[in-house]
């Protein structure tokens, strides 16, 4: 109980009349809204919608206690009695669930945003990955860096073993799995490391590396991809799945491999099976660039070396949607995970663009303003603080000459999370897009 | 019971005592109450002795919203724009008198304020509410707590989460405040 509320309390219990001290207090400081009765506070909860609730129960520890106590719920069957009954049905998680994703979609869509800017490696950074809020970067020199994106703290830091370069990695709360030059490293988060051939001997390159435990799927520049199983090391099946070279992977739970390849098509394969199970053509002769796969609605996104972005349905594999977007390459698009409407694609012309994940139209465009904000000092180094802007959306696709050259460098990956977008270019910078809803 | 008289006398908050038309007074219930069933207010002696909530200005705005609605005749529309207007007063007078005819169980006048409140809070975020009302900032000591014990976990983290990946071991407040502040 707080302050407010135990004098609340005393003042109405206590039989004796007010002293004058007492009313000048009162004068002090007036009622309010603490004072009311609880069964007030929700009779003015009972008109709010679940979004205002929500943020009324984080206002302070009492409102917090109301809104608790009454359940959310009840206060929205109270509310939403139209669409009552397909509301109440589902759990408690789900309705929670969306809320979170609507907040998110509308934060990108229409909020206000910044830009925070640091010098995250000493000589380059070209890719970044973001799992439970944390963020990896790497690609480009010598280290791959996880950062706390609250303080923008450095928290670990993995080395490269040899002279090989890193291709590509990717991390969970365990460790670290990289692909560098023809071997796979696998660091464990807690310092640990462990490096094995990944081509057994013989020397193929690999382009990108994708693991679902406990796999690790190279693709490689034969077209064909070799699985590896982490824990005895080896090669435990090599699927050719292209006549070119792969350019990107995706793996689903049901543990299909996608390839992506530089002719154009994405073809899937069921490594339990050896065959091939299907074929996604695009018309992009140029080659696919970069895919994602969305497990929640089962949707598969393509980028391609001319700009288009592509949606196949995996259940049917039929072609949802194919949108030119990107007047040049697109070199990365990402969606937040269980996120079904939104999808970020970035690439070449340093534009972020915001797709509609159902039909491929474009949302929104943004780029960095060149008017810095504020500059302040982090455990890493010091953090520019920049504006964002919003680009008109009446012609999406030829908007490069309105935002200059150097104000916009080429996206070379990008890393979705709750109302944040993070982006890597090729140079030492690493830059968090912070939306507000 | 007795013949019924023109006025009544209540003792405010701050023991101030004032005659007031009874046929106004009489929209309180809780001041209904005390005339009918306990025959008080008919004297300075007997005056009823208003709740604590009730200060001498919230009971003035009070019988001035009691005389306008007890006007026969008054269209809808017209009491529609009264309460509007009735209501456009400062967030603290307005929690003020909200409290107060609350504790004089006007329920119409309870209703209209607690829209007026609802409506300010509409769309803010809990800083901003907190700003507006003076609230304290009581719950980040509390979760700061939470966060070393669900070890750093952040929004991403949350969410898988709340699509079910996790044992329901996190307080749902704390997915809420990453989300919403």
């Amino acid at each position: 109980m707080n302050k407010h509320q135990q004098s609340f309390t005393a003042a109405k219990n206590g039989p004796s009349p007010p002293t004058a001290d007492q009313i000048h207090q009162r004068r002090k400081t007036p009622t309010n809204i603490l004072s009311l009765d609880p069964d007030i506070v929700c009779t003015i909860f009972a008109l709010l919608d679940m979004f205002d609730l929500v943020r009324c129960s984080l206002v302070c520890k009492l409102w917090n206690a109301i809104v608790e106590s009454r359940s959310l719920r009840e206060f929205c069957e109270r509310n939403v009695k139209n669409s009552s009954s397909e509301f109440t049905e589902k759990p408690w998680r789900v309705i929670l669930g969306e809320m979170v994703m609507e907040q998110h979609r509308l934060a990108l869509l229409d909020g206000g945003f910044y830009v925070d800017q640091w010098k995250g490696h000493s000589t380059t950074v070209a890719q970044c990955r973001m799992k439970m809020g944390v963020l990896g970067t790497g690609v480009g020199d010598k280290v791959i860096r996880l950062w706390s994106l609250d303080s923008y703290k450095c928290i670990e830091e993995h080395s490269m073993p040899a002279t090989f370069p890193l291709i590509d990695f990717d991390f969970d709360e365990s460790k670290i799995v990289g692909l560098i030059g023809s071997h796979l490293c696998i660091w464990r988060r807690n310092g640990k490391r462990s490096i094995f051939p990944s081509l057994g001997g013989k020397f193929v390159k690999g382009s990108c590396m994708r693991y679902l435990d406990p796999e690790a799927v190279v693709g490689c520049d034969d077209g064909a991809v070799r699985i590896f199983d982490m824990y005895s090391r080896r090669c435990s099946q090599i699927l050719r799945m292209h006549p070119v070279p792969i350019t990107c992977l995706c793996l689903n739970e049901d543990r299909l491999i996608i390839s992506g390849s530089t002719s154009g098509d994405i073809r899937i394969s069921d490594p339990s099976s050896v065959q091939q199970v299907a074929t996604l053509r695009s018309s992009d002769v140029r080659g696919i660039r970069t895919m994602c796969f969305n497990p929640s609605s089962q949707l598969l996104f393509a980028g391609s070396a001319v700009g288009c972005a592509y949606c196949w349905d995996l259940r049917t594999r039929k072609l949802l949607w194919s949108n030119r977007v990107c007047p040049n390459v697109i070199y990365s698009l990402q969606h937040m995970q269980n996120d079904t409407s939104t999808l970020v694609v970035g690439g070449i012309d340093g534009i972020l663009r915001l797709l509609n994940q159902n039909d491929g139209n474009t949302v929104a465009c943004f780029s960095m303003d060149d008017k810095l904000l504020s500059t302040f000092q982090s455990p890493s180094g010091s953090v520019q603080r920049i504006k964002g802007q919003r680009l008109p959306e009446d012609d999406l696709i030829n908007i490069e000459h309105l935002v200059s050259r150097t104000d916009r460098p080429s996206i070379t990956c990008l890393a979705v999370g709750m109302k944040k977008i993070v982006t890597t270019h090729n140079t030492n910078d690493i830059r968090l897009w912070k939306f507000r809803s | 019971m007795k013949m019924m008289k023109p006025y009544v006398w209540l003792q405010t908050s701050d023991d101030s005592i004032q005659q007031v038309e009874q046929e106004i007074a009489m929209f309180c219930p809780l001041i209904c109450q005390e005339i009918i069933q306990k025959g008080m207010g008919s004297s300075k002696n007997c005056a009823i002795c208003l709740p604590q909530q009730v200060s001498p200005a919230m009971l003035s705005l009070i019988l001035d919203y009691c005389r306008f609605h007890q006007v026969p005749g008054r269209s809808n529309k017209e009491r529609k724009s009264y309460d509007e207007k009735f209501v456009r007063i400062d967030t603290e007078r307005l929690c003020e008198l909200t409290s107060a005819a609350d504790s004089l169980q006007l329920k119409p006048l309870v209703d209209l304020t607690s829209r007026a409140l609802a409506r300010i809070i509409e769309g803010k975020t809990p800083e901003e509410i907190r700003d507006i009302f003076h609230l304290p900032d009581d719950l980040t000591e509390n979760v700061e707590v939470e966060e070393e014990h669900v070890d750093d976990r952040s929004v991403d983290d949350l969410l898988s989460f709340i699509n079910g990946n996790d044992g329901g071991k996190l307080n749902i407040l704390t997915i809420l405040i990453f989300v919403f502040t």
